[in-house]
C-alpha cells in the first residue's frame, strides 16, 4: 500500500478512519462520498478499515509474554535437515513445556511427525527427565483416536526426544478465546474427551492435568488429548474394583508435590491427597462448564491462593450453567464438579454414554410426545428390522487355521462428520449381513457389536469381551465428493493386524465400494472359499441401485435412532428407496417395520398402520420368500395384531430356519415375549436367557430376562441383572424402573425410591424429575406408592394435553394409566376403545403389572378371553 | 562513559537503571551492555517460572512479565527526573532485547530452507500465533517515518507492556489520543505485515 501521504493527508486519513469505524458499509460510503475529495486519502481509509476488525485482538498480549516460552531455551531451533534418531527435522513449530516441538519426517515410514525435543537445561534436571520419560511411557501404551499417539521415544547425540502424531488444529484454549463453541460441539468435544479418558482409565492411567491447553481440536472437530505427562499408572487395582475402583497409591516424592493446573484441578488433587480417575472427571466437568459458560468454573486467583481449599469454596460459588443448556447436561456438570469424588459419576465410560445420548437427542429431538413406559416391556423382539440379519452358527466353533469367529465393530466416523454417520453404520451393517452367510464362521450379531459404538474401547479389548478370535475395524472419511474407507482385521490373541486395506471411490459409487470391500474381506481377510451359492449371496447386495441403497442406509439409520420424528423421516426415505428399486426386499421389510414400531410405541393408530405394515411385508416375501427378516416381521404381526399364536410361532421358526443356526437373539426374544404373554413364564425365561447368552451386551435383552425374573419372583437374580446393565449403561431408564420395582418387591423402599428417581432422571420425562421435592419427602411403602401415582398422573396429563392439541394417544395407554390409579371405570372405558382399534398391547393383559389393581374384576377377565389369552377362573 | 563495576557487587536493578539513564542521555555503548544483561536476566526469570510450574507443561507467561518488571525496572524508584522518559526507554530496551532474540532464532530457522508451517495449522504448543517480532520491528520503523508518535505508542503498549494511562503519561498526551493512535497503528501494522507475507 502506498504510504507516501503528506502529513496533512495522513491527518485526514486518521480523522476519517475514526469517524467511519463504527458506521455500516453504507454509511461509510456516504461519509467518504461527502467528506473526502482526495482519491488517495479515500483509498487509504478504505484499505485500513478492512483491517479494523482483525486488529481487535492484535498485539494485545505484551511481547514479552509471547516470547517468554522461547526465552527459556538455550539455543535456537535445530536446523532443518538435522537427523535425530530416525527422524529428520523439517521445521520449528514452537516452544513450550519442557522443550521445543518440530515438524519432522519419519524417514523409514515416510510420515510427518511432531518431534518434541527436550531442552538441554531440562535434560540435566533429573526430575524433568523423569517426567519426560513418564510422559512417553504413560502415553505410549494408549492407542485411541482421541489421544495423541506416541510413536517413539529415545535419545540421540545427547538430545532426548519423543516422536508423536502430528495434529493439525488448535488448542481448545485458542478455540475458546476466539469463537467459542456451540452447545452441540461442546457436548461432542466433552464426549470425545470422556471416551479418551475411558480408554486411559481402563488401562489404569489417570491424566491429572486436563485443561483446554492440553486438548487439540482439528478443523473437522476431532479432539486429541495431549500430554499424558503427569499421568500415573494406578498401582492398586483390586480385582472386584475393575475399571472404577482402583485408587492410586502414590508413593515417595510425588505425593507431596501437587501436579496439575489450578482452575481445573480436583479438590483432592489440590489438597495433595491421593487421586484416582474421578479427579479427571472433575477436570472434564470444569472444561465442559467453561465451554458452556465461556468462563472458568474455578476462579484461578482464589484457588491459587490456597490450594487446600481449592474447589470446595470455588465449586459452590461458581455461576450457574445457563438455563438454555438442557437440564441433564447441567446435572452432569454439577455431578462432575462435586467437591466430593464419591458424588461424581463412577466412571468416564458412563459419562461418555450420557453425553452421546444427549447429543443424539439434540440432533434428532424426540420431544413433544408423552412418554410411556410400556415400550420397555414390549419393544424387545418386536422390531426385528434388519437387525435380525447377521448371525450364523453362533455356537458352532471351527478350529481351522482361518478365522473361526469374528466381530465386525462399528466403523469409525473419523472426522465426526454427522453427514456420513449413517454410512459408517450402513457399511458395518452390510458387512455383518454378508459375512453371516459364510459357513463355519461365527459372527457376532449387529445388536451386540453396536454396543461398542462411541465407546472408545480398543479393538482387542472388544474382541476379548466378545469372545472372538478376530475383530474387524474400519474408518470412513468423506471429502470433496470422495469416500475413503479403511479396514483392518485384528488378531485378538496377538493384537496385531493380519490384514488391512484402503478404498477410495467417488461418494456416488458406494455400492461398488461395499461390494469390493466384501470380496476382499472374503478372499484376503478371512480367507474363505465358500461354494458358489454362498459366494453369490455374499457378493450380492440387497440392491443394485446406488440411489436406493443410499436412501435405504439413511432410512435405517434414522429408524434406529427412534422416536416419532425419526420414524417418519425413515418411512419417507424407505418409501423412496422402494420406489427407486421395486425389487428391494429388505427396504420393504424396513418400511413395514416403521409402521409396526410406530404402532407398538403408540404413535400411530393400529387400524391404519397394521394393514400398511402387512402390505409391505407381503411385497418383501413375494420378492424373496425365504427372507428371514420378512418372516420375523410377519411373526410380530400375527402375534400383536391377529392374536394368532400358532401362526406367529410358525413365522418365527421360518425366520430361524433361514440361517442354519439355532439363534437370532431378537427372534428368541420375540418368542419369549409370546410365551410370557400366554402365561408360560418359565419357558419364556429360558428363551430370554438364551438370547442374552448369545448377545450379552444389549441392554434390552438383559432387561427382558430381568423383567421375567421379577415376574416369577426371583428378585435377587433380577436385581443382579438390572444392576449389571446399569453399571454399563447408567442412562437406561427401563433398567432403573425395573430395579425400583424389584427393590419394592424386596421391601427395600428407600432403595426403590432412589432407583425410581434415577429412572425418571434418565428418562428425562419431566415427571417427578431428579430435582422434584416429591423425592425429598418420599419414604417407605407409602412414599413409593405416592411417587408412582404422581408419575402416572403426570403421564395422563401429558397425554390429555397431547390429545387436546389434536395428537394421537393410544387408548390403551390411557386405560393402563387409570388402571394403575385403580380408577376402574375410566380404565375399562378406554380399554373398550383399545379393543376397537386392536391395540397391540392387548396381548399383555394377563401379565402387564399396570392391571394388577383390577385383577379381580370380571371385565378384565372378559377382555383377556376376547384376546384369546388363557384365563383361570 | 560509564564507570563499570563488577556486576556481582551492584544490584541488578540499580545497574539496569544506571545503564538505562546513560543510554537515555545518548550513550549508545550503554545499550550494548544492557541487551545481553537483560536477556540473560529474562531467561533466568522464565526458567525459574517454568520450574515453579510443577507439571512442566505450561509457562505462566504473565508471571514472567510481572517478575521481569519487578526485578529489572525500578519503576517506582523514580530515579529519573522524568519518569515518563524512563518508561519510554524501558519499552525501547525491551524492543531491542526481544527483537534481537527473535532475530538470532530466526537466522537459524530460515537457514535451512524449512517448510513454512505456522502454529495455526500445525501441532500447537503455544496458544496464540506469536507475531513475527523481526517483521513487526521493520514495519514499526516504517510507521515511525510516517507517524512517529504512533510507533511510540506501539512500542510502549506492546514491547513495554505498559497501560494506556502509563503510555499517555510517558508521551504527554491524553489517554484518548493513545487509544486512537493504538487503534489505527494496529490496523496499519496488520495491513503492512499481511502484505509482507
Amino acid at each position: 500500500m502506498p504510504t507516501d501521504l503528506t502529513p496533512g493527508e495522513w491527518q485526514e486519513v486518521e480523522r476519517l478512519y475514526h469517524r467511519a469505524r463504527d458506521l455500516t458499509e453504507q454509511e461509510r460510503a456516504t461519509l467518504l462520498e461527502a467528506e473526502c475529495a482526495d482519491a488517495g486519502v479515500r483509498s487509504e481509509v478504505e484499505s485500513l478499515l478492512q483491517y479494523d476488525v482483525a486488529a481487535d485482538g492484535y498485539l494485545e498480549r505484551p511481547a514479552l509474554e509471547a516470547a517468554a516460552a522461547s526465552l527459556v531455551f538455550d539455543r535456537g531451533p535445530l536446523p532443518a535437515g538435522r537427523r535425530i534418531g530416525g527422524y529428520e527435522v523439517r521445521s520449528f513449530l514452537g516452544a513450550g513445556g519442557m522443550g521445543e516441538v518440530y515438524l519432522a519426517r519419519d524417514v523409514r515410514l515416510e510420515r510427518d511427525v511432531a518431534l518434541k525435543v527436550l531442552e538441554r537445561f531440562v535434560a540435566s534436571d533429573p526430575e524433568y527427565l523423569r517426567r519426560f520419560e513418564e510422559e512417553a511411557r504413560a502415553a505410549s501404551g494408549l492407542t485411541h483416536p482421541n489421544i495423541v499417539t506416541i510413536y517413539g521415544v529415545g535419545e540421540d547425540d545427547g538430545v532426548a526426544y519423543i516422536a508423536m502424531e502430528l495434529v493439525r488444529g488448535r488448542t481448545l484454549r485458542a478455540v475458546l478465546s476466539a469463537e467459542g463453541v456451540a452447545l452441540e460441539q461442546a457436548i461432542d468435544l466433552a464426549a470425545q474427551l470422556a471416551e479418551a479418558l475411558a480408554a486411559a482409565h481402563a488401562a489404569g492411567i489417570v491424566h491429572r492435568d486436563l485443561k483446554p491447553e492440553n486438548l487439540m481440536v482439528t478443523a473437522g472437530g476431532l479432539l486429541k488429548v495431549l500430554d499424558f505427562g503427569i499421568a500415573k499408572r494406578r498401582h492398586t487395582v483390586t480385582p472386584d474394583a475393575g475399571l472404577t475402583g482402583g485408587v492410586e497409591s502414590r508413593s515417595d516424592t510425588a505425593r507431596s508435590a501437587i501436579s496439575g493446573t489450578l482452575g481445573y484441578m480436583s479438590p483432592e488433587q489440590a489438597a495433595g491427597r491421593p487421586v484416582d480417575h474421578r479427579s479427571d472427571l472433575f477436570s472434564l466437568g470444569a472444561i465442559l462448564y467453561e465451554m458452556l459458560n465461556r468462563r472458568q468454573a474455578l476462579d484461578q486467583d482464589s484457588a491459587g491462593s490456597d490450594p487446600q481449599t481449592n474447589g470446595r469454596a470455588a465449586v459452590t460459588s461458581r455461576a450457574p450453567v445457563p438455563a438454555d443448556v438442557p437440564a441433564p447436561l447441567r446435572d452432569l456438570v454439577d455431578r462432575c464438579l462435586a467437591a466430593d469424588a464419591e458424588a461424581r459419576d463412577s466412571n468416564s465410560h458412563d459419562v461418555a454414554i450420557i453425553l452421546r445420548q444427549l447429543q443424539e437427542e439434540l440432533r434428532y429431538p424426540t420431544a413433544g410426545r408423552p412418554v410411556t413406559r410400556r415400550r420397555a416391556l414390549w419393544m424387545v423382539g418386536a422390531a426385528t428390522l434388519s437387525t435380525a440379519a447377521g448371525v450364523a452358527a453362533w455356537s458352532r466353533w471351527s478350529a481351522g487355521p482361518a478365522v473361526a469367529s469374528l466381530a465386525v465393530l462399528p466403523f469409525t466416523n473419523v472426522d465426526r462428520d454427522p453427514a456420513i454417520d449413517y454410512l459408517c453404520d450402513g457399511i458395518t451393517d452390510s458387512l455383518i449381513r454378508r459375512v453371516a452367510y459364510v459357513p463355519d464362521l461365527s459372527v457376532r450379531p449387529r445388536s451386540t457389536v453396536f454396543n461398542f459404538k462411541h465407546t472408545g474401547v480398543d479393538a482387542r479389548a472388544a474382541g476379548r469381551q466378545l469372545g472372538v478370535d478376530a475383530v474387524m475395524t474400519g474408518t470412513v472419511t468423506a471429502s470433496a465428493g470422495r469416500l475413503v474407507v479403511t479396514v483392518e482385521l485384528i488378531d485378538v490373541a496377538t493384537g496385531e493386524p493380519t490384514w488391512s486395506d484402503r478404498y477410495e471411490r467417488p461418494a456416488s459409487d458406494l455400492l461398488t465400494l461395499q461390494h469390493d470391500l466384501a470380496i476382499a474381506i472374503l478372499d484376503e481377510g478371512i480367507r474363505r472359499k465358500p461354494d458358489a451359492s454362498v459366494r453369490r449371496q455374499f457378493e450380492r447386495g440387497p440392491t443394485e441401485d446406488g440411489e436406493a441403497n443410499d436412501l435405504f442406509l439413511r432410512g435405517v439409520y434414522r429408524h434406529r435412532i427412534g422416536g416419532e420424528d425419526n420414524y417418519l423421516v425413515a418411512r419417507g426415505l424407505l418409501a423412496q428407496a422402494v420406489a427407486k428399486d421395486p425389487t428391494f426386499a429388505l427396504a420393504f421389510v424396513s418400511l413395514a417395520s416403521t409402521f409396526t414400531v410406530m404402532t407398538i410405541d403408540g404413535y400411530e393408530r393400529p387400524t391404519t398402520a397394521w394393514p400398511e405394515s402387512n402390505r409391505n411385508i407381503r411385497r418383501a416375501l413375494e420378492i424373496d420368500p425365504a427372507m428371514p427378516e420378512a418372516h420375523a416381521e410377519r411373526a410380530s404381526s400375527w402375534f400383536f395384531f391377529d392374536h394368532d399364536w400358532e401362526a406367529a410361532e410358525r413365522e418365527w421358526n421360518r425366520a430361524l430356519e433361514a440361517h442354519a443356526s439355532p439363534a437370532l437373539p431378537d427372534l428368541l426374544s420375540g418368542a419369549a415375549l409370546k410365551l410370557w404373554a400366554l402365561g408360560r413364564a418359565d419357558e419364556a425365561l429360558a428363551l430370554a436367557r438364551r438370547a442374552r447368552t448369545l448377545d450379552p451386551l444389549t441392554p434390552a435383552l438383559a432387561a427382558q430376562e430381568a423383567d421375567l425374573l421379577l415376574h416369577v419372583g426371583r428378585l435377587d437374580a433380577a436385581a443382579r441383572i438390572y444392576s449389571d446393565v446399569l453399571s454399563r449403561v447408567p442412562g437406561n431408564a427401563e433398567a432403573w424402573f425395573g430395579l425400583a420395582e424389584t427393590r419394592r418387591a424386596q421391601g427395600d423402599y428407600d432403595q426403590a425410591i432412589a432407583a425410581l428417581q434415577r429412572g425418571h432422571g434418565a428418562a428425562s420425562d419431566g415427571s417427578a424429575g431428579a430435582r422434584s421435592p416429591l423425592f425429598q419427602r418420599a419414604h417407605g411403602a407409602s412414599g413409593y406408592r405416592e411417587l408412582e401415582r404422581a408419575a402416572v398422573r403426570l403421564e395422563l396429563e401429558q397425554a390429555e394435553a397431547y390429545l387436546a392439541r389434536g395428537g394421537y394417544v393410544s387408548p390403551l395407554d390411557l386405560a393402563r394409566g387409570y388402571a394403575r390409579l385403580a380408577d376402574a371405570e375410566r380404565a375399562f372405558v378406554f380399554l373398550d376403545l383399545a379393543f376397537e382399534e386392536n391395540a397391540p398391547g392387548l396381548v399383555f393383559l394377563n401379565v402387564d403389572r399396570a392391571w394388577d389393581a383390577l385383577r379381580g374384576d370380571d371385565r378384565l377377565a372378559a377382555a383377556a378371553r376376547a384376546v384369546g389369552l388363557p384365563v383361570h377362573s | 562513559m560509564i564507570n563499570q563495576r563488577p556486576s556481582g557487587e551492584e544490584p541488578r536493578t540499580e545497574r539496569v537503571t544506571r545503564l538505562l539513564a546513560a543510554w537515555g542521555a545518548g550513550d549508545e555503548s550503554a545499550l550494548a551492555q544492557l541487551v545481553p544483561l537483560v536477556q540473560s536476566e529474562l531467561r533466568q526469570i522464565a526458567r525459574r517460572q517454568m520450574r515453579r510450574e510443577r507439571n512442566g507443561h505450561t509457562l505462566q507467561t504473565t508471571a514472567v512479565v510481572n517478575e521481569a518488571y519487578l526485578r529489572l525496572f525500578d519503576v517506582t524508584g523514580m530515579r529519573f527526573r522524568d519518569p515518563g522518559h524512563f518508561l519510554a526507554m524501558s519499552a525501547r530496551l525491551m524492543r531491542r532485547v526481544l527483537v534481537d532474540h527473535a532475530r538470532s532464532r530466526g537466522a537459524v530457522k530460515r537457514g535451512g530452507g524449512a517448510v513454512k508451517v505456522t502454529l495455526d495449522d500445525a501441532f500447537s504448543v503455544s496458544d496464540e500465533r506469536t507475531p513475527d517480532l523481526v517483521a513487526l520491528d521493520d514495519a514499526l520503523e516504517a510507521l515511525a517515518a510516517l507517524d512517529r508518535r504512533k510507533s511510540q505508542v506501539v512500542e510502549m503498549r506492546f514491547f513495554g507492556g505498559f497501560s494506556v494511562a502509563e503510555t499517555a503519561k510517558a508521551l504527554s498526551v491524553s489517554p484518548e489520543t493513545v487509544m486512537r493512535d493504538w487503534r489505527l497503528a494496529k490496523a496499519w501494522l496488520l495491513r503492512e505485515l499481511r502484505h509482507a507475507d
